[in-house]
């Protein structure tokens, strides 16, 4: 113990230095941390979003597009599908549920979708947990609009509060639908998942704010129908953006897929939400292994740091190698010693490091959610991540071992007659 | 011990080059003893074999060629942790300067034998360590530096806080390399007359390095190098 405290004061009378070191040991464990704990939340926030969704419906594109704008609200779709294509299938003998989802507007950059009672009937997340209202009701009337927990957090609304939906989805939308305003009449409990970013209206409200456009353009001021003239019975829906689909038995899936890929009144893509999620991982592998590939070069970089400062170290402590020879300590006390203030610092670095992986998620979670709509929840390292701390203590013996046998050699051929 | 001899040595020969058997020892020394509670002056001028012979009688240099016994143990016979072993708890040692750990306090510095060896701790009996380091301080009058760091005090001070060091424990022979060379003459004297009080009040045998023959006076014997090493190198 004596040792180690020695070690340690020794360490800390280099404070500079130390500290360089530190820092450059906890920036690569942060890294080497942060990416695993980034890669395993994101795909448990991803995958704990969507529950007993069989298969994903929308116009033909890319499997992982569909299922990030239907899903996890991220990115635009290609096309729309006809509503009469959506009833075809809702009305086929595998369905059990669908829901319906018509994308396209916003309100203050978060996502409005248009959908039905089935959504707040049907959709599940972590397995088996339903949406559930936290005040109010389902949206039922044209312009009834029920809010994620996060959009009514943010924007502090209540209930009847009146709501202007925006054009697009960009946050700045220029083209309001302010003819045309929603009311509050449900605020969701939160669910960590993107359902709390969004709002949902019915698929007659967003047929409701483009009545009299024509080819993307609003009518002229005065021109367009009032809202008290539109009647939630006198709106046929014309199309939606996708939908949600559970079968009745599991055995049908492959077949009903099939025959929605081959669907010839319209192009249509269905995918399995599990099978885009690993075609996802899949395609994101390769910026993790550059993110690895970075974080074990700045971890190789500091280990290098790590042999400067106690390489460079060595000639002035000559002398007190020699007093600790004087003072009947062998020459494998002092490689331990000297191993001991790399190992140490290896040590210190790792926790600091990950203290600050730790802080920087729990502080930065609100952001990640926020600017990309990710849950990463905070978990403590897997084994994985142990076995990196490990290796890196590891090699931190390694290198601590040529300065260490370095002083070795010289304490041997010093003796106590070292003159600097 | 035999008849309490702390140091035997007799037809003892080192040479750095082991493998060179055609060339002279750079120490050839036929008989020295230094008996219990003797303070023997060892002079000798730059290059005559002192910090060798220091090395060989501290254990840190080792040799099979000839006799050398120190506190009864025979180091040509004992294994490198049996000499530290020696060194380390029964042995006090002295540099000529840059004496000190610079990270550590001045009572740190005092108390790092006994941390370092419990067995030299033990030597204390029922006295504390602590209590013990403030007694030597108190006898080598630097009992208000004991919560300074060592990089504050002066030359004689580190020397004073080194020779403290030397002394915790009771070791039964303290060596010291030219301890008063960087002294001036007032400290050079002061410094003496309180390491001969200490190692005549704690009974610790004495072998004073120094190539200054003026010293010579305050010791039992003199030793010079020139009369005992018959090296031709």
């Amino acid at each position: 113990m004596i040792l180690i405290s020695l070690a340690l004061q020794s360490l800390r009378n280099r404070a500079l230095s130390t500290a360089i070191t530190l820092f450059s040991v906890a920036l690569s464990v942060f890294l080497i941390l942060g990416v695993e704990q980034v890669r395993r939340g994101t795909q448990e926030s991803f995958s704990n979003s969507i529950s007993q969704v069989d298969i994903v419906v929308g116009a033909r594109g890319s499997e992982i597009q569909l299922l990030l704008y239907s899903i996890f609200h991220l990115g635009d779709a290609t096309n729309n599908i006809t509503y009469d294509t959506y009833e075809h299938f809702k009305n086929h003998p595998s369905t059990e549920w669908t829901i319906p989802i018509s994308l396209g507007d916003s309100h203050e950059g978060y996502r409005v979708v248009a959908t039905d009672h089935n959504f707040y009937e049907h959709y599940r997340f972590q397995e088996d947990r339903a949406v559930e209202f936290r005040a109010g009701r389902a949206a039922d009337d044209v312009f009834d609009v029920v809010l994620g927990s996060e959009v009514a957090k943010k924007l502090k609304y209540e209930i009847g509060t009146p709501v202007v939906i925006s054009h697009g989805i960009s946050a700045m939308s220029f083209q309001k639908h302010a003819d045309k305003p929603f009311k509050i009449v449900g605020i969701l409990k939160a669910t960590g998942t993107p359902v709390d970013r969004a709002l949902y209206i019915t698929l007659e409200g967003m047929e409701a704010i483009h009545i009299d456009w024509k080819d993307g353009t609003p009518p002229l001021p005065g021109q367009g129908t009032p809202a008290s003239q539109i009647k939630k019975d006198n709106i046929k829906i014309g199309q939606i953006t996708s939908f949600l689909l559970r079968t009745r038995n599991r055995i049908a899936i492959l077949r009903l897929q099939r025959e929605i890929n081959d669907f010839t009144s319209e192009p249509l893509m269905s995918t399995i939400p599990g099978v885009a999620l690993s075609k996802l991982w899949d395609t994101l592998s390769y910026a993790e292994i550059a993110l690895r590939m970075i974080s074990a070069c700045v971890a190789l970089v500091s280990l290098l740091g790590l042999l400067l400062v106690l390489y460079t170290s060595l000639n002035e402590r000559r002398r007190e190698m020699s007093i600790f020879r004087a003072l009947g300590l062998g020459p494998a006390k002092l490689l331990f010693l000297l191993l001991s203030e790399s190992i140490s610092i290896v040590i210190v670095g790792a926790l600091l490091g990950a203290g600050a992986l730790y802080a920087a998620l729990w502080l930065g979670g609100p952001w990640l959610i926020d600017t990309f709509g990710l849950v990463i929840p905070v978990h403590a390292p897997s084994s994985d991540e142990w076995g990196y701390l490990g290796i890196l203590v590891l090699a931190s013996f390694f290198v601590g071992l040529i300065p260490a046998w370095t002083a070795y050699r010289r304490s041997l051929a010093d003796g106590l007659g070292v003159r600097i | 011990m035999i008849n309490n001899e702390i140091i035997r040595i007799s037809d003892l020969r080192f040479s750095y080059d082991k493998s060179s058997k055609i060339m002279a020892p750079i120490l050839a020394i036929d008989t020295l003893v230094v008996k219990t509670g003797e303070r023997v002056f060892l002079q000798g001028d730059s290059g005559s074999g002192k910090t060798t012979l220091l090395g060989l009688l501290t254990g840190v240099l080792s040799t099979s060629s000839g006799n050398l016994s120190v506190l009864g143990t025979d180091f040509t016979k004992a294994s490198n942790s049996e000499r530290d072993f020696v060194r380390g708890t029964r042995m006090g040692y002295i540099f000529q300067m840059f004496n000190l750990i610079p990270y550590l306090s001045v009572e740190q510095n005092i108390a790092l034998p006994c941390l370092l060896h419990p067995e030299r701790r033990k030597r204390l009996g029922d006295r504390l360590l602590s209590d013990e380091v403030q007694r030597l301080a108190v006898a080598l009058g630097i009992e208000v530096l004991l919560g300074q760091r060592v990089g504050t005090l002066s030359v004689g001070q580190q020397q004073r806080v080194a020779a403290a060091r030397a002394l915790i424990g009771r070791p039964e022979l303290i060596i010291a390399d030219e301890p008063t060379s960087a002294l001036d003459h007032g400290h050079r004297e002061r410094f003496i007359q309180l390491l001969m009080e200490e190692c005549a009040t704690e009974k610790i045998s004495l072998l004073f390095v120094s190539h200054d023959p003026t010293l010579a006076k305050h010791f039992d014997r003199t030793v010079t190098m020139t009369s005992i090493n018959r090296s031709e190198v």
